[in-house]
């Protein structure tokens, strides 16, 4: 019989087996290894957000018709050993829970915006992208928040958002081919011009 | 839905925002633009700069 070595390494098991040549081999008593008892102090975390999920409080903030929830809270919480060599955090003894600080970022809100084309030979286009709008939120230290910036980013003046070629017959036989490339305003519109 | 664009005669064209030209360009077999920008167009780019610069329009950096 072989030794198990699983149970011997996970320090449980002490006696004597036999090994593969019938010979008896023996291993000595080894002590499990001990740790904390379960629920005693290990450490603790001071400033740390207080998850709704555990009795923290939330802020909403409503965005293109959506309502978002974030965490508005912080607390000192200690963490206790689990009795096993890991820990977790026991929320129960949260402390000194505050609202978050007036300077502290919330969120930012960015919506990608797109533009359409109408082309000179092949229709409307698009979409194409066209920079993006944002607004952006601190939290006010009262568990509500302000809005710090807001505005729109468009693409540079004279970035291309596409170009084509077209070919006209004049009904003489007689072909023609323009080019037109389309360029941001730098605000939001386009042009266009042949070349 | 696509904004319809306003034709662009030949000529050298600013594109204009609060007091400031975003771009100035060159059209020379016209051109057509859709969006809120102020068009000032003038036939020769030293005519379009003038322009700009009597009516206090700052150039592109």
């Amino acid at each position: 019989m072989g030794v198990d070595l699983h149970r011997i390494g996970t320090g449980i098991s002490s006696g004597s087996s036999r090994n593969g040549f019938n010979s008896i081999v023996a291993f000595p008593s080894v002590v499990a290894p001990s740790f904390p008892a379960n629920g005693s102090y290990n450490s603790t975390l001071y400033g740390v957000e207080y998850p709704v999920a555990h009795g923290g409080t939330e802020v909403s903030i409503d965005n293109d018709g959506t309502t978002y929830y974030f965490p508005n809270q912080t607390c000192d919480v200690t963490v206790v050993n689990d009795g096993f060599g890991g820990v977790y955090t026991a929320w129960g003894t949260a402390s000194n829970i505050q609202y978050k600080d007036s300077y502290q970022p919330l969120v930012t809100f960015t919506t990608n915006l797109t533009i359409m084309i109408s082309t000179s030979c092949s229709g409307e286009q698009g979409p194409f992208s066209n920079g993006n709008s944002f607004n952006a939120y601190n939290h006010n230290g009262m568990g509500g928040y302000y809005g710090v910036a807001g505005g729109t980013n468009y693409p540079w003046a004279n970035s291309s958002f596409t170009s084509e070629s077209c070919s006209y017959d004049d009904g003489m036989g007689n072909y023609y081919t323009y080019n037109y490339s389309y360029y941001a305003d730098g605000n939001g519109g386009y042009y266009t011009y042949t070349s | 839905m696509a904004t319809q664009p306003i034709v662009i005669d030949v000529s050298w064209t600013a594109f204009v925002k609060d007091k400031s030209c975003l771009t100035l360009k060159e059209f020379p077999k016209g051109g057509r633009y859709s969006g809120t920008l102020t068009l000032i167009s003038k036939p020769t780019e030293a005519e379009l700069k003038a322009e700009l610069k009597r009516l206090k329009i700052s150039l592109p950096v």
